[in-house]
């Protein structure tokens, strides 16, 4: 409900920009923002679905009558990852080589009208980082080393296991059109969604040409007890080790206590 | 996570642990690998749910006296090495990316070990009680090479003059396996203390007790330090889970004769055992697998 009503009083506020008098010719754009920007990650946190939404703005202005496409593209926090590669080693499957990137995005979302290879031509994606192909390109950027073989493959190899984690989605077709100004889309952040700042950032484009892009963010954060309980383990790790088996003997002896009642 | 699952799971282990008198460590870190938990967090997780598990007994025991707290300490400065170079076997495994086949690796020769015997004891004692024969009582030699060995130690509360030795590198080996493949080592622990360092056996459950209990909190506070592998939360749940299970696993053992259900734990363990092994020889369907670089967080 409060997505519904949010959405309603944007596309009011949406709406009563639009029929503005324009005084002068705008170039045509996009503006666009999120549900929410906060992500309470829980114990429970099962994942869940993101609404962006926004509109075209000064549409009409262009001489440009070519076919509106869209791209939304949502990144998690760069970290530095490893990936590692089996080989048979006398019979056992044995963590043999590895590649280093820097730059490895914990999530890597792209929503778009059409597959992304058909809306712009590629030297643009790779320019804006949008599509597998370009993040691939960027990971190889950001290598530092790798112990045998191919670097591509082992970018590849990221990106494949990031999207059998559902990390890494490449969605068409994904964005809804209400009227020819509005539209609303939905992202999934899964359970094992990375925690940290990420950004949405929305391209419009006509004939292959970007006219328009809008950014904005995302926090995801634990709350409350798994919060302090996260940043203990991390922060404090002598004391939350301590803690834990407190908490184990306490849990042990009061078990017992209870059962002896019983 | 689901937490019904882990519920569940620590209700399951903690049954046949109330029921069989074992410790759940060395069931529960394959099953929590078999969900999905990474070893090296089954394993840190694993050490700390034992130490809940051990605290009533190792209270009893102390109350009936059946503690030697000298053998206890020295076996548990041996633990206290034992864990310290486990856990940072562990902390370098995970740095070359070898953790979690060692991990596996080590559970594949134990469970085999294990079943194994406890199989063979089934059937044994199936046979036996057929055939109406009493087990023969094993009587061990009174002198052996231990003897020899230089440290002698007066243990008075075992009755024993030996060398610190052996109960040293006793100790570090349950430490290793505890920092390693979060276990309590009884089943390393005990024969040990019965067979080689020929303790009583009134003295040997709860002084066992005792040092398993002082090394699984260490470990578990080591593998905090180092790794940041201890989920408490994870643990607690298979806390609660495991407290219930073994109260009903203990009273079902009064009341079930344990021999068929005795061999159906061992193919149990064996069965793990086989999962194991078989993930490690069968090429899986994704042969990268991604970890934060060390250096990051």
């Amino acid at each position: 409900m409060i997505r519904l009503a949010s959405f309603i009083t944007a596309a009011f506020l949406v709406a009563t920009l639009l029929f503005a008098p324009a005084r002068e010719a705008k170039a045509e754009g996009v503006e666009a923002d999120l549900a929410t920007h906060h992500v309470a990650v829980k114990t429970d946190f099962a994942g869940v679905n993101v609404l962006l939404f926004g509109a075209i703005i000064n549409q009409g202005n262009v001489d440009n009558l070519a076919l509106l496409d869209m791209i939304i593209v949502v990144r998690g926090p760069d970290r530095k990852m490893r990936i590692r590669k089996k080989e048979r080693v006398a019979g056992l499957w044995i963590n043999q080589h590895s590649a280093t990137f820097d730059d490895v995005p914990g999530y890597y979302a792209t929503l778009s009208t059409r597959p992304v290879e058909e809306i712009a031509p590629s030297y643009t994606l790779l320019q804006n980082g949008i599509g597998f192909t370009s993040l691939q390109g960027k990971l190889i950027l950001s290598s530092t080393g790798f112990t045998q073989g191919n670097v591509k493959d082992y970018a590849a190899a990221v990106v494949r296991v990031h999207q059998s984690q559902n990390l890494y989605q490449q969605i068409k077709g994904a964005i809804g059109f209400t009227g020819e100004h509005l539209f609303r889309a939905e992202f999934e952040l899964p359970a094992n969604v990375p925690l940290g700042g990420y950004t949405a950032e929305v391209f419009t484009f006509r004939g292959g040409e970007m006219i328009g892009n809008y950014t904005t963010n995302l926090k995801i954060e634990k709350s409350g007890v798994e919060r302090f309980i996260y940043e203990l383990a991390h922060q404090q790790p002598l004391i939350y080790g301590i803690i834990s088996v407190i908490l184990a003997l306490l849990a042990g002896m009061g078990a017992a206590a209870l059962f002896r009642k019983a | 996570m689901n937490v019904f699952l882990v519920l569940g799971m620590g209700g399951v282990v903690g049954f046949l642990s109330g029921m069989f008198g074992v410790g759940g460590g060395f069931l529960m870190t394959p099953l929590l690998i078999f969900t999905g938990i990474p070893p090296a967090v089954a394993v840190a997780t694993e050490a700390n749910q034992i130490v809940a598990s051990l605290v009533s007994g190792s209270i009893a025991q102390w109350r009936r006296n059946n503690v030697d707290v000298k053998m206890g300490l020295v076996l548990l400065a041996g633990g206290v090495v034992g864990s310290f170079i486990g856990v940072a076997l562990v902390k370098v495994l995970r740095e070359l990316g070898h953790v979690d086949l060692v991990i596996s690796l080590s559970y594949v020769f134990f469970l085999g070990f294990i079943g194994t015997l406890m199989l063979l004891e089934a059937i044994r004692t199936y046979f036996k009680t057929k055939a109406g024969n009493a087990p023969p009582a094993r009587r061990p030699g009174q002198h052996n090479w231990i003897h020899k060995l230089p440290f002698k130690m007066r243990f008075k509360r075992s009755k024993l003059y030996i060398s610190a030795i052996p109960p040293v590198l006793v100790g570090m080996l349950v430490g290793l396996l505890a920092a390693i493949m979060g276990v309590g080592g009884g089943f390393i622990m005990v024969p040990a203390m019965i067979y080689l360092l020929r303790m009583p056996t009134n003295v040997v459950v709860g002084t066992s007790l005792f040092q398993i209990m002082f090394v699984t909190g260490l470990v578990t506070i080591l593998h905090s330090v180092q790794n940041q592998t201890v989920d408490v939360v994870l643990a607690l749940m298979l806390m609660a889970g495991g407290v219930i299970g073994a109260q009903i696993g203990a009273i079902a053992g009064q009341k079930l004769k344990g021999e068929q259900l005795r061999a159906l734990l061992a193919l149990m363990v064996l069965g793990m055992c086989f999962k194991l092994g078989f993930d490690l020889v069968v090429q899986p369907d994704e042969l990268y697998s991604l970890a934060t670089a060390v250096g990051a967080h």
